[in-house]
């Protein structure tokens, strides 16, 4: 279990550098990403950020992100569902697209689009 | 009493129009006993999709976050009174996210899977 925390810790350096708890799934056999980030680094999630909600929204066609991807627990992933939702219907966030002024933030999650 | 938010988009006017209709907001709140206590302009901008109130269409409002005590039985007046002003694109009351407690995510917890897939009962 220490080998296998290790070999995620020299992956993970690539992607962001917010990592408090990275749990590994011990079974070899899920297709999904070796470690999760820890979710504890969002505190807590209001409907007036932008900028933090928008990172979990598609650029391209501005739906939210499952939890495979963006990688959260079920706690902060519904909390974060539920802020955009709002923010959306509030008048705050687009629907339908993503924020052109937050097109160039760092990748939280786990997608790639093909080039 | 609670504390709430109020996300308040009003429609694109004038430096003194947008200060009337503040104004006119926040004399209502006080009329209802609501205790405001603050008042922040978070500029005005380009709505994210196109709205229509009052049988108008906008484009552009002015975004404004009123943090205000109130009873909880006068907040349905409030939205009431809102939704009525022809200045007001878009009123909306929230729980002030800062009263909120804030509790630690521990992140995702590894379940023995094997456990539930295979009954406990002993096999020959």
């Amino acid at each position: 279990m220490a080998a296998v925390i290790a070999s995620c810790g020299s992956l993970g350096k690539k992607l962001t550098s917010c990592i408090t708890a990275a749990v590994c799934l011990p079974n070899p056999g899920t297709r999904s990403v070796l470690w999760r980030r820890g979710c504890s680094q969002y505190k807590q999630v209001t409907s007036n950020e932008d900028l933090l909600l928008s990172q979990f929204v598609s650029p391209f066609t501005g739906c939210i992100y499952g939890r495979h991807i963006t990688g959260l627990c079920g706690k902060k992933q519904k909390e974060i569902t539920k802020a955009i939702k709002r923010a959306q219907i509030m008048g705050f966030m687009p629907v339908t697209y993503k924020d052109p002024a937050y097109l160039k933030d760092p990748k939280v999650c786990n997608i790639k689009y093909r080039e | 009493m609670p504390r709430y938010e109020l996300a308040l988009i009003l429609k694109a006017m004038q430096r003194p129009e947008t200060a009337a209709a503040l104004k006119r907001t926040i004399e209502a709140l006080m009329d209802r006993g609501a205790i405001v206590r603050n008042l922040e302009n978070l500029g005005q901008r380009a709505l994210p999709y196109k709205m229509s109130a009052h049988s108008q269409q906008h484009r552009k409002a002015g975004y404004f976050l009123v943090d205000f005590y109130a009873p909880t039985t006068t907040i349905k007046s409030i939205m009431e009174h809102l939704s009525r002003d022809v200045d007001v694109i878009r009123p909306n009351v929230v729980k002030h996210p800062l009263t909120q407690e804030v509790k630690e995510c521990g992140g995702i917890v590894p379940i023995p899977v094997e456990e539930k897939l295979y009954s406990a009962k002993k096999r020959k």
